[in-house]
C-alpha cells in the first residue's frame, strides 16, 4: 500500500491518525524509540496532513516532533514538553466526522481512547524470559499486555517471531495480529563521514553491539576470547552499549583485564546514531549475540552500513539477517568461533559481499513498515462504514 | 542463571547442575528409562523458547551432528515447574509435571504464568506423576487432557545400582554456609568432605522454584534454636530447580546468617548437591534422613525419589505458626502466608531426628 492509498483511506473515512510520542521522550534513542522515530518520519512523509501527535490526552505540535526527529534524541522535546511549549491543547475525539485513529509505536499509556486502537508489540521477552530482565520491567509489560491486545483492533508485530509468540503464549487469533518488519535509514551524510573517516585505514576489530545486560548476552564474547586469546592478537573487539542491568554479571573477566588494557579490548560506552554508523562501518563484522529478540535492529543497523553481522540464530534475529549473516548458537563460545572464522573466509573470497549486505539491509524500510500497517487499517476503516477510497 | 553448553544437546550428553531432585532428576530419570533406539533421537534443549523456526533448528541440531527433523514430528515434553512452561514453536508441545498443589500468592504479578495455573496456548498435553488437584489451564483457560504417568522415579538409580563397585570420588559437592562463596558454587565443583562428627546430619531438599517456601524461615528458626556450641542436628540444605540461581542462595545464607546472630552459628548448616548418582552411597553414609516441606508443590514427588534414592524422608505436615513470606522473583515481588513448624514443634522434630533408631 502506497503514501497516496493510506492518504486516501484516512481522507475517505475524514479519519484522523494520532501517533503516541511517549518513546520519543528518552534521552538516547535505541531500540523502540528508533522505531518510534521512523514511523513517526514515515507518517510525516506519506501522511502529513492526516496525523496527529499525541502524549496521553494532549496533543503535541508537529514541528516539535520534526525537530526531535531532526536531533535523533528526545532530550529538546522532553525540555520542551515540560515546559508546555510543545503541547498544543487537548485531543480532540469529540464532534468530528470520520473515527479517530490511535496508533502506539509501545506499550499504551492510555487506552480505549480512539475508534480505532492500534498498537506495535516489539518482543515478548519479559513475557518468555523474564529471567532475563529486572522484575519492575516484567510488571510494567505484563500490567499491559493483556490489556493491550484487549483493547486492540489491530496488534502490529515487527517480527513473524514475534507474532507467533503471541499465538503460542497467550494463543492471539492470528487475524488479530500484522507482521510490519522495522525498517533503517542511512542519513546521507553518514555514508561520506565514514569514506573519510576510514580513508586511513586502522587496526581491524570487531563490533560487539548491545547494552551489557544477561539477554544481550555479551559474555559469550568473553567466553570465545578466554578459551581463544590468539584471537585479540589479530583483531580488537570493541563492544558498544551502555551498562544495563547487572552489569555486574557482564563485566570482563580477569583473564582479559591484560588485553583491556593492552587496548585489545575497548568499551566504548553508548554511541548516537552517527558515532555508532561511523564505528559499524569500520568494523570487519559486528556481532550480535543476543539471547532473544523481537527483531534484532542492530544487525539491520550494520548491513545498511555495508558491513557483514555475525549473528545469534535465536528468535527474530535471521528475519532481519536473511542470507548474508552467519549465524551461531547463542549458547556455544565454540560455535561463535566458528561463525567468525567463517565471516572471515567469505570477507576474504567475496568482493560483493558489502552490496549483498546493503541489499539486503533496503529490504526494510519505514515506508515499508508504515505500508504494512497501512492495508489493514484500511480494511478496518472500510468495516467502520467509511467510504471505500479511490 | 545458568549458562548451558549448547542450545541442542543429545540426550547423552547433558551435565545437569545436580541429579537427586527435582526436574534435573526428572529428566535424568525419564533419560534413563528410554529405550537405547529412542535415547539416540531425543536431545535436551535447555531454552526451547528461543527458536524461532525450522532455520534456527536446523542450525541448532547440526551443532550436536544430528540432521533436524521436520518441526511437525517433533514431540517437546518440558520438564519443571509449570510457570516455566515453554514451548517449542511448530512442534507437539508436552507438559511434564511433578507439581500437585500449588499455593496461590497474595499478591500476585500481571505475568500471565506466574501463578502457575496457567500453560502456554500452544500447550497440548500434560503428563502428572500423581493426580493434580488443580490441573493447570491454558492461558485462554481451556483445559488440557492429563496423563498419569508410570512413575518414573528409579531408572537412573536402578542404572547407577547395576554398576555398583565404580563409584566415583566425585559427585556430591558440599560447604557450609559459613564458608560459601557463590563464584566457587557457580563454577563447580566444590567437593566438600564434613569434618567429623558425633552430630546427626539431615538432608533439606528445597526448590528453589517454590517462592513460597519455608525453608528460608525453618533454618532461621533452627539456628535461633540449636545451641551453637552443642547442635543437636546438622543440615544439608539441597536446593534443586534451575540450580544456577546462586543469588537465591545468597540470600538464604544472608536470612540465616541476620536470624543466627553468630557466625558460628552457620558452620552447622550446609549447601549440598549432588552431581552423580554414583556418589549416592557417599550422601547417604552422611545422612538418611531427609526433612521435606508438605507445602512445597513438589513434595509427593521428593517424598517418593528419596524413599527410591534409600532415604528416609519425614514430611514437615502442618506447624502451629504462619510466617509471612515476600520474595522477589523473576514475575516480580509474590507474597505467601504459609504455615511453619514453631519453635517447640521444631525442638520436638529435632528430638526424633536426633535420637538414633
Amino acid at each position: 500500500m502506497t503514501d497516496a492509498t493510506l492518504s486516501a483511506a484516512l481522507d475517505a473515512a475524514g479519519a484522523t491518525l494520532c501517533f503516541d510520542i511517549s518513546p520519543l521522550v528518552e534521552l538516547q534513542w535505541t531500540g523502540i524509540p528508533v522505531v518510534a522515530a521512523g514511523l513517526a518520519g514515515a507518517l510525516l512523509t506519506h501522511a502529513r496532513a492526516h496525523t496527529r501527535f499525541f502524549l496521553g490526552t494532549d496533543l503535541v505540535r508537529t514541528a516539535a516532533v520534526q525537530d526531535a526527529l531532526a536531533r535523533g534524541s528526545g532530550l529538546a522535546l522532553a525540555r520542551e514538553l515540560a515546559a508546555g511549549r510543545a503541547l498544543d491543547g487537548r485531543l480532540k475525539l469529540a464532534g468530528r466526522r470520520g473515527p479517530s485513529v490511535g496508533l502506539f509505536p509501545s506499550v499504551k499509556q492510555v487506552r480505549r481512547l480512539f475508534d480505532i486502537e492500534i498498537s506495535l508489540f516489539h518482543d515478548l521477552s519479559t513475557l518468555v524470559l523474564p529471567q532475563f530482565h529486572m522484575p519492575v520491567n516484567v510488571d510494567h509489560h505484563m500490567d499491559s499486555l493483556r490489556d493491550d491486545l484487549a483493547s486492540n483492533d489491530l496488534t502490529v508485530c515487527v517480527s513473524q517471531a514475534t507474532a507467533d509468540d503471541l499465538r503460542a503464549y497467550l494463543g492471539v487469533p492470528a487475524h488479530r495480529l500484522v507482521v510490519a518488519h522495522n525498517g533503517t535509514h542511512v542519513p546521507p551524510g553518514f555514508a561520506l563521514d565514514a569514506a573519510n573517516a576510514l580513508a586511513g585505514g586502522g587496526e581491524p576489530y570487531f563490533l560487539i553491539l548491545g547494552t551489557r545486560e544477561p539477554r544481550k548476552n555479551v559474555m559469550l564474547v568473553f567466553d570465545m576470547l578466554a578459551r581463544s586469546p590468539a584471537l585479540l592478537e589479530r583483531h580488537r573487539f570493541v563492544f558498544a552499549g551502555r551498562m544495563g542491568w547487572l552489569a555486574e554479571q557482564q563485566l570482563l573477566p580477569p583473564a582479559l583485564k591484560q588485553a583491556e588494557e593492552a587496548g585489545r579490548v575497548l568499551f566504548t560506552g553508548f554511541l548516537d546514531q552517527r558515532a555508532k554508523f561511523l564505528a559499524i562501518a569500520g568494523a570487519q563484522a559486528t556481532i550480535y549475540p543476543s539471547i532473544f529478540e523481537g527483531f534484532g535492529l542492530p544487525v539491520l543497523e550494520s548491513l545498511a552500513a555495508g558491513t557483514p553481522c555475525i549473528a545469534s540464530w535465536s528468535s527474530a534475529i535471521p528475519e532481519a539477517g536473511g542470507d548474508v549473516c552467519e549465524y551461531f548458537d547463542p549458547l556455544s563460545a565454540a560455535d561463535l568461533e566458528r561463525a567468525l572464522g567463517a565471516m572471515l573466509a567469505r570477507r576474504a573470497v567475496d568482493g560483493r559481499l558489502a552490496d549483498a549486505c546493503r541489499a539486503q539491509a533496503a529490504r526494510f524500510t519505514w515506508d515499508a513498515m508504515l505500508g504494512a500497517i497501512a492495508a489493514p487499517l484500511r480494511k478496518l476503516l472500510l468495516a467502520r462504514g467509511a467510504a471505500s477510497p479511490t | 542463571m545458568r549458562r548451558h553448553r549448547a542450545s541442542i544437546l543429545p540426550i547423552s550428553d547433558v551435565r545437569l547442575p545436580q541429579c537427586l531432585l527435582g526436574s534435573e532428576a526428572q529428566l535424568a530419570a525419564f533419560a534413563a528409562a528410554l529405550p537405547p533406539e529412542h535415547a539416540a533421537r531425543c536431545v535436551f534443549a535447555p531454552l526451547p523458547e528461543i527458536f524461532a523456526d525450522a532455520r534456527s533448528l536446523v542450525h541448532a541440531w547440526a551443532g550436536c551432528g544430528m540432521a533436524a527433523p521436520a518441526t511437525g514430528d517433533i514431540l517437546h515434553l518440558r520438564f519443571g515447574s509449570v510457570r516455566m512452561a515453554r514451548v517449542l514453536k511448530g512442534a507437539r508441545n508436552a507438559a511434564v509435571v511433578a507439581e500437585v498443589v500449588r499455593a496461590q500468592p497474595l499478591a500476585s504479578s500481571g505475568h500471565p504464568f506466574a501463578s502457575g495455573l496457567h500453560l502456554p496456548a500452544a500447550m497440548e498435553r500434560i503428563f502428572a506423576y500423581a493426580p493434580i488437584a488443580v490441573p493447570p489451564v491454558r492461558v485462554d483457560g481451556t483445559s488440557l487432557p492429563v496423563e498419569l504417568l508410570r512413575p518414573c522415579l528409579d531408572a537412573d538409580l536402578a542404572a547407577v545400582r547395576r554398576r555398583r563397585g565404580r563409584q566415583s570420588a566425585g559427585g556430591l559437592d558440599m560447604v557450609s554456609f559459613a564458608d560459601f562463596d557463590s563464584g566457587a558454587w557457580a563454577a563447580g565443583p566444590v567437593p566438600g568432605v564434613p569434618a567429623k562428627s558425633d552430630v546427626p546430619m539431615v538432608l533439606l531438599p528445597w526448590n528453589l522454584d517454590h517462592p513460597g517456601s519455608i525453608v528460608p524461615d525453618l533454618l532461621a528458626r533452627l539456628v535461633r534454636l540449636q545451641d551453637v556450641t552443642a547442635p543437636r542436628v546438622r543440615v544439608l540444605v539441597l536446593p534443586f530447580n534451575y540450580l544456577g540461581q546462586t543469588g537465591l542462595i545468597r540470600r538464604l545464607i544472608a536470612h540465616v546468617a541476620a536470624a543466627a546472630g553468630d557466625r558460628a552459628a552457620l558452620a552447622h548448616v550446609a549447601i549440598g548437591r549432588l552431581t552423580s548418582l554414583s556418589s549416592l552411597p557417599a550422601l547417604r553414609a552422611l545422612s538418611r534422613t531427609a526433612w521435606v516441606e508438605a507445602g512445597d508443590p513438589e513434595h509427593d514427588w521428593t517424598m517418593a525419589r528419596m524413599t527410591a534414592a534409600g532415604f528416609r524422608p519425614l514430611s514437615l505436615a502442618g506447624g502451629e505458626d504462619r510466617v509471612w513470606v515476600e520474595v522477589d522473583t523473576r514475575y516480580g515481588t509474590l507474597a505467601y502466608h504459609p504455615h511453619i513448624l514453631s519453635l517447640r514443634e521444631l525442638a520436638a522434630l529435632l528430638d526424633r531426628t536426633a535420637t538414633p533408631r
